[in-house]
C-alpha cells in the first residue's frame, strides 16, 4: 500500500443507514482532516460492479476495488447476508433479493409477508440465525484487505415491528450476546460489536502511514 | 475467541463514567518505580536486539506514554474505544483486543517486557492468568506489574462499619489482594519476586500492609 496522507474516505454504499454507521466508525480520522464520503449516484448508475448471489467476500472486494480505482479514494465497502440453517441457509447474500428470487424494488412490507410464509412452511418458532458481514477496505491502487464480522442470534417473531428503511429483517433477528434485537441496539452497544473492526482499520491506516 | 460483550460493555461503560481514559489511578508514584525497574533491568542486559513490550489492560496508553521506554509496545485491553486512543498516540504500535480470563492470543516466549499494571485484581483466576504471563514471557524477560492495597487502613475501618468493598473500591475488582496474599500468589507461580511498596513516605516504608496504596511487583523469569 502507499504511503501518502489521504484526504477522503470513501464508503461504496448510497443506503444512508449504512453510510451514517461507517462515519461513526471512522469519526476518529476526523482529526487528521480526512473527509468521509458515500459514492455519488453518477458513480451508482456508472453500473461498475456485478453482484454474485454466493460470495459476500467477492461481493465486498468488488465494490471496493472498483469504487477505489473510479474515485482514486481510499475505498471501504461490504456485504451482507443472513443464513437461517432451518431455511436451507436462505435468504444468505442479497438480502433484499433473497438470493435472486424476489426482485430489487421489493417493498418492506411485501418481503416481511415473503419472510413470515417461508418461515411458516418450515414451522420452526425461533430459528437459529448467522449474520455475516464482511467489509473489504481498498486502494486506490487496488491492494485489498478485508475482514469479518459474524453474529449468531435467533428469528423471533413477532419482532419489535421498527426497523431502519431497507433491513427489516433486523426488527426479527435476536442478537444472542447482546440479549437484544438488532434494531434495537443502542450506539453504544454497535460501538461494542464494531470496537474490533474499527481497531483493523486504524490498524491499516496507521500503518500505512495514511493518517498523519 | 469471542470476548463477553457484557464484560465489554461493563469496562467501557466503567473507563467513560470515571474517565479513567486519559489517567491512571496514583500515576506518579507507580511511574518513577516502573521506571527503576525496567531501567534496571535493561542495563542488566547484554543483547542489543529490539525489545517488544506488552501492557495488559494498558487502556489508552497514557501511563505506558509516561514510562518512556525504548522498545516496540503491544497493549491489550477488552475496550476497544480505549486502544483506538492507544492507536492515536503510539502510530507504529499494536493494539490487542482481548478478554484476559481466557488464554491470550499472543505466541509464546514473544515479549521482553510483561506489564500488568492494576489489573490482576480484575481478573477471575489470578493463577492461570500468571500462568499464561510465564508462557508469553522470554526467558530472562520482566515482569512488572501492581495492585491496590485493599486492605489499607481506610479501607479496613470501611469494612469494619459493614460497608461494601465493592462500593468504595472498584465495582470491577475481583480481587482483593493484601501485601500476603500478593506475595504468596506471585512467589508460587514464579521463582524470583520483589514486591515494592507505594507511596514511599515513612508510613507506608514502616508499616506497607497497613499504609502503602498498593503493591509493585519485580519478577525476572
Amino acid at each position: 500500500m502507499g504511503n501518502s496522507k489521504i484526504k477522503t474516505i470513501l464508503i461504496g454504499t448510497t443506503n444512508e443507514t449504512k453510510f451514517r454507521m461507517y462515519r461513526d466508525i471512522l469519526s476518529f480520522t476526523e482529526r487528521y482532516g480526512v473527509k468521509i464520503e458515500k459514492i455519488s449516484n453518477e458513480i451508482k448508475r456508472a453500473n461498475l460492479i456485478q453482484e454474485s448471489f454466493d460470495n459476500l467476500e467477492k461481493n465486498a472486494i468488488a465494490k471496493a476495488t472498483a469504487y477505489a480505482r473510479y474515485t482514486g479514494h481510499f475505498t471501504i465497502a461490504d456485504d451482507t447476508g443472513f443464513y437461517i440453517p432451518s431455511l436451507n441457509n436462505e435468504p444468505g447474500p442479497a438480502v433484499r433479493r433473497w438470493g435472486g428470487k424476489l426482485p430489487e424494488d421489493i417493498s418492506d412490507k411485501e418481503w416481511v409477508k415473503y419472510f413470515l410464509n417461508r418461515l411458516q412452511e418450515v414451522n420452526i418458532k425461533t430459528p437459529f440465525c448467522v449474520k455475516r458481514h464482511v467489509v473489504a477496505f481498498c486502494c486506490p491502487d487496488g491492494e485489498c484487505q478485508t475482514d469479518e464480522l459474524n453474529l449468531t442470534g435467533k428469528i423471533k417473531i413477532p419482532g419489535t415491528g421498527n426497523y431502519v428503511d431497507g433491513g427489516p429483517l433486523s426488527s426479527y433477528f435476536f442478537i444472542d450476546q447482546c440479549h437484544r434485537f438488532e434494531s434495537e441496539l443502542t450506539e453504544k452497544e454497535k460501538n461494542i460489536i464494531y470496537g474490533d473492526f474499527k481497531l483493523k482499520i486504524a490498524d491499516m491506516l496507521f500503518n500505512a502511514k495514511f493518517l498523519v | 475467541m469471542s470476548i463477553p460483550f457484557i464484560l465489554q460493555a461493563i469496562y467501557q461503560e466503567t473507563h467513560s463514567k470515571k474517565c479513567l481514559l486519559g489517567s491512571a489511578w496514583r500515576m506518579e508514584s507507580r511511574v518513577k518505580t516502573y521506571s527503576e525497574i525496567i531501567s534496571k533491568w535493561f542495563n542488566s542486559r547484554n543483547s542489543f536486539q529490539p525489545v517488544r513490550l506488552l501492557d495488559i489492560g494498558g487502556r489508552d496508553g497514557t501511563f505506558l506514554e509516561q514510562l518512556t521506554i525504548p522498545c516496540s509496545t503491544t497493549v491489550l485491553d477488552i475496550d476497544s474505544m480505549a486502544l483506538l486512543q492507544y492507536r492515536m498516540k503510539f502510530r507504529s504500535g499494536i493494539a490487542l483486543l482481548a478478554d484476559c480470563n481466557d488464554n491470550l492470543p499472543i505466541d509464546s516466549c514473544s515479549y521482553d517486557i510483561v506489564m500488568a499494571g492494576e489489573f490482576i485484581e480484575h481478573i477471575l483466576s489470578p493463577d492461570s492468568f500468571l500462568s499464561e504471563i510465564c508462557r508469553v514471557i522470554k526467558d530472562g524477560g520482566l515482569f512488572v506489574g501492581s495492585t491496590p492495597n485493599a486492605f489499607r487502613w481506610d479501607k479496613r475501618i470501611r469494612l469494619f462499619f459493614g460497608y461494601d468493598p465493592k462500593i468504595f473500591s472498584d465495582t470491577t475488582h475481583t480481587q482483593y489482594f493484601s501485601y500476603d496474599s500478593l506475595t504468596a500468589l506471585l512467589n508460587k507461580n514464579f521463582p524470583r519476586v520483589r514486591i515494592y511498596i507505594h507511596p514511599r513516605n515513612i508510613l507506608a516504608k514502616c508499616f506497607p500492609k497497613l499504609f502503602a496504596d498498593g503493591f509493585i511487583w519485580e519478577i525476572q523469569k
